[in-house]
């Protein structure tokens, strides 16, 4: 058995009172600043434009779903959230389009590696980061529901327009 | 035997071989598109170039004969310069399809761009629009935008299948593959040009937008379709076959398969696939454990054996079992339920053809004859079965993946045939209508499900390996035959197919190793 000593602490003890004042400055200080507490949620904050929140679907200016079921996104995202069902489109030169496209928001981190890998410009995050629902199926968002947080994003480049517009290149010729 | 310096190296190559064929032995990666290994050489799509000394010209290496003393660079400045070239020609009218292209992800073009293109276009005019989505056969389908012209395909029709029907059409950059007018693209052969297709111009209907090429899992397997056991890839996404491949064996099937092997795997991803066993209580099928089901049918088969001996009880089997059950078949038949019958039934579907496909339609028939009538086995002609179910002489079948009410080979076999017996067995992939009227059914591994071996009929032993999980409670032949050879106190027990494997390698090594030896 060790028997140590327990330091005396009658004249450090005093040191105390001038960390006191030091902190109690600090705060009188900040009294008199402008405050910066949101009330959430009746006030909300203002992010940057590069804030990653919910990931979305959307349509060009023309109402076509860009999505073209790749497989990208579902290939690269980290927490495998998002499931995809390729379909064929009969009648259009597109060809390809996601007959079902879901986001499991539960395991969605908002990382933006699906924004950043779509090769179509579909799939973009937006501001939004409250996720409420009262089951876990309804976190499960579905193609309707990602299109219509995700609404319209002009295209730039209309790649599928000229073909878009001619009927003749639409279906393929078939012998 | 001429000797050359390829990149430096010094080697020796035997007479008439080329400079592509010397460095891909070597592993260099010479960039090819046009060049086939089982094709002949045409040397059009220009992307091997290789600089050749005192020639004062780039040589491509596809078609360029191996002379003594030539010395080859294959990555010098001028060479890589070239290829940026031929990628920028290629590219020029190229779609741009990826996103939708099936083939992206094992896409030569895509490979190449990225190895040797530059990465951006310089092109400023429009492209030359083609057809998309050109229907040239049953299995296959064309873009002939995505085309870069390297006449593999009709090579492929040309020499291997000889029914010519792919050729080009049109002149300049509007040339185009297609089939002639009433002749689409309709042999056997055909999903063929679909694997040497090294872009995404010929793509598969049956696998168009199934999944994509990346999140396959591909397993070294066997095809069931016929009797020359074609070597394959079994490519499964998500415990479902998306396809299957041909393996390249030059002692089996080369690099080829037919469209029935390639095709014939739908059943497998069926959502009617039989899940759980099922015993007979009070004249209906109810869901029961492997177990009670297999001692169940175990005290039946004891019960029937003692009282009316062996000669009462049949086992159907057919050449889709593998050597390992049909070896467990033989030694169950022989040594517990002993002078039992075995009834082998055919698949025999037209004639022998020129290329792969057999007659006999089961991949192991000849070990299947061996392994279960070679021990002792006693033998029942599939013509006796009828009439020895009607007179009542056999009062028990036991039956392996068959469905007894639509083999035509079985003249005048009836439910009612069935439904008097005293114990029906069925282990099958589904609840077939013999299944229906059976007192114990258990469900069945499909052949990407199980391992076992099979036997070609030129007596080559291959190997086969599970792929996948059976659906459901669904178990493989050998594993049932050693669950009941269990509850029959027979005399062996096996946890593997491997064990079994070993153990009918030991029983009778000559036929294990085959005449050709395990592939």
């Amino acid at each position: 058995m060790i028997f140590v000593r327990r330091p005396d602490p009658r004249f450090r003890a005093w040191t105390y009172f001038w960390a006191l004042v030091k902190g109690m400055s600090l705060t009188l200080r900040h009294i008199f600043r402008p405050k910066v507490t949101l009330q959430y949620p009746e006030q909300r904050g203002e992010f940057s434009e590069g804030y990653r929140g919910l990931p979305s679907l959307v349509r060009d200016q023309h109402g076509r779903e860009k999505c073209v079921a790749c497989y990208l996104c579902q290939w690269v995202c980290p927490p495998r959230a998002i499931t995809i069902t390729a379909g064929e489109l009969q009648e259009s030169p597109v060809e390809k389009f996601a007959e079902k496209f879901q986001i499991n928001m539960l395991r969605c981190i908002m990382c933006g590696y699906c924004e950043e890998v779509c090769p179509e410009q579909a799939i973009f995050l937006n501001q939004d980061y409250e996720l409420t629902g009262l089951t876990r199926a309804e976190l499960i968002f579905q193609k309707e529901k990602l299109l219509e947080i995700g609404g319209v994003r002009p295209d730039t480049i209309q790649k599928w327009k000229p073909l878009l517009a001619d009927p003749s290149r639409s279906g393929g010729r078939k012998q | 035997m001429p000797k050359f310096h390829l990149d430096g190296d010094e080697i020796e190559v035997s007479p008439g071989t080329t400079i592509l064929q010397a460095a891909l032995e070597r592993n260099l990666a010479v960039p090819h598109y046009c060049y086939h290994p089982k094709l002949t050489i045409v040397g059009n799509c220009r992307i091997c170039l290789v600089e050749v000394e005192k020639a004062p010209k780039l040589m491509i290496a596809c078609s360029t004969v191996v002379n003594d003393g030539m010395v080859v660079r294959t990555g010098s400045p001028r060479v890589l310069e070239a290829r940026r070239g031929v990628m920028e020609f290629l590219l020029i009218n190229h779609p741009l399809d990826c996103p939708i292209c099936d083939q992206a992800g094992e896409c030569l073009l895509q490979e190449y761009a990225v190895l040797h293109g530059s990465g951006v276009s310089r092109f400023q005019e429009e492209k030359v629009k083609k057809n998309k989505r050109v229907v040239i056969g049953p299995h296959v389908l064309l873009d002939e935008e995505r085309c870069i012209l390297c006449t593999r395909c009709i090579r492929f029709c040309q020499e291997i299948t000889g029914t010519h029907e792919i050729d080009l059409f049109d002149r300049g950059d509007r040339t185009t593959i297609g089939t002639f007018p009433g002749r689409p693209l309709e042999n056997l052969y055909s999903g063929n040009v679909v694997d040497i297709c090294p872009v995404g111009a010929l793509t598969s209907r049956e696998f168009r937008f199934r999944s994509r090429v990346w999140f396959l899992k591909s397993t070294p397997s066997v095809c069931p379709g016929c009797a020359r056991g074609c070597n394959i890839w079994v490519d499964t996404a998500d415990e479902q076959v998306a396809r299957l491949r041909p393996r390249v064996n030059e002692e089996v099937n080369g690099h080829w398969m037919c469209d029935i092997g390639r095709n014939g795997f739908e059943s497998v991803n069926s959502p009617d696939r039989l899940l759980t066993p099922l015993v007979r209580r009070e004249d209906t099928l109810t869901p029961s454990p492997w177990l009670e089901a297999v001692k169940r049918s175990a005290a039946g088969l004891l019960r029937i054996f003692q009282e009316q001996g062996g000669e009462a009880i049949g086992w159907i089997v057919s050449g889709r079992l593998t050597n390992e059950e049909a070896f467990l078949v033989g030694r169950i038949s022989s040594e517990v339920l002993d002078g039992s019958r075995i009834i082998v039934l055919d698949h025999c579907e037209g004639e022998d053809d020129a290329l792969l496909l057999r007659r006999d339609r089961t991949p192991n028939r000849r070990g299947v004859n061996d392994l279960c009538l070679g021990n002792g086995g006693q033998q029942m002609k599939p013509a006796a079965l009828v009439s020895s179910l009607k007179d009542g002489s056999l009062r028990a079948l036991i039956v392996l993946g068959e469905d007894l009410l639509e083999m035509p080979q079985l003249e005048g076999m009836t439910r009612a045939i069935l439904a008097g017996l005293d114990l029906l067995v069925v282990h099958d992939q589904f609840l077939t209508g013999t299944g229906e009227v059976a007192h114990v059914v258990l469900p069945a591994a499909s052949f990407v499900e199980i391992d076992g071996t099979y036997r070609n009929f030129e007596g080559r032993v291959q190997a086969v390996r599970a792929a996948k999980r059976a659906p459901g409670a669904g178990q493989a032949g050998w594993m049932f035959l050693s669950l009941l050879g269990k509850a029959l106190e027979a005399d062996f027990s096996y946890a593997t197919s491997q064990e079994i494997t070993r153990a009918l390698g030991a029983a009778a090594p000559e036929r294990a190793a085959g005449e050709g030896g395990a592939g």
